[in-house]
């Protein structure tokens, strides 16, 4: 039986993700792989396996590293105290990984939209006319 | 463990020899069945090498082909290996080990494009 293939840097990182009403949901900005138990000493050679796409700021910080990656999550826990902005979407909610990846939840349930929401409540609804801007 | 903490590290085999940088994680599609994602996605296996900037910009996939002289001199280089994840041994900061030469890696075959891709 033929089996997918993908390349995860290639086919995941930085695609974006669509929730289930059809919503911008973000973008994968890491991918959460489990390896098995004892590795590398795992006798019955079992192999790792992805189990979650990673989404948000604190995800993209520690990705980028350096100041640059110091220096956007700290933006991020000075505008959302007590959270770091990462966002776990186990692959059981994925339905389809194509050109776009396709979720079964709402973008609501993801905590890696806050800062989206934050600039949406606090800087773009300031603007003149943001009340007719099309979600 | 993350993606990240493995891209972009150089593979170092038991001689202490460079097998060149990890430039993509190959997974495949055949793992347990999962309740609502077919089959789980497993780690195989490691894109390795100087030119595997081609593999990572699509060209290592069937369904690229051109502009042809891209292709050509993104794949003048080296070829990009694949690590099979079983000769992976100890993942450092900034080095990857594994285990046997490097010279015995197999070249990382271009996937065909998307879904049904034929398991390597």
């Amino acid at each position: 039986m033929n089996a997918r293939v993908i390349d995860a840097a290639l086919e995941l990182l930085d695609r974006q993700l669509i929730d289930r009403d059809g919503k911008l949901a973000g973008n994968v900005d890491d991918v959460e792989i489990a390896l098995p138990e004892n590795w590398p000493d795992n006798e019955r050679g079992e192999l790792p396996v992805v189990t979650a796409l990673l989404s948000g700021p604190g995800v993209l910080a520690e990705r980028f590293g350096g100041r640059l990656g110091r220096g956007w999550a700290a933006f991020y826990r000075r505008i959302h105290p007590g959270t770091d902005g990462s966002g776990s979407i186990p692959l059981a909610q994925v339905r389809d990984i194509g050109s776009a990846i396709r979720l079964a939840i709402s973008r609501d349930e993801l905590s890696s939209t806050r800062m989206e929401e934050w600039f949406r409540r606090h800087l773009i609804s300031k603007i003149p006319g943001a009340g007719h801007a099309p979600e | 463990m993350r993606l990240s903490e493995l891209l972009n590290k150089e593979v170092i085999d038991a001689n202490g020899q460079s097998a060149g940088h990890v430039h993509d994680v190959r997974v495949i599609q055949d793992g347990p069945i999962t309740s609502s994602f077919d089959a789980a996605l497993r780690v195989h296996g490691l894109i390795v090498g100087r030119g595997a900037l081609a593999n990572r910009l699509g060209y290592g996939r069937s369904a690229v082909r051109g502009p042809w002289v891209i292709r050509a001199v993104l794949e003048a280089g080296d070829k990009p290996t694949v690590v099979p994840w079983h000769r992976v041994r100890v993942i450092e900061a900034t080095r990857i080990l594994i285990t046997g030469s490097c010279d015995d890696l197999e070249r990382a075959r271009p996937v065909s494009d998307g879904r049904g891709a034929a398991r390597e």
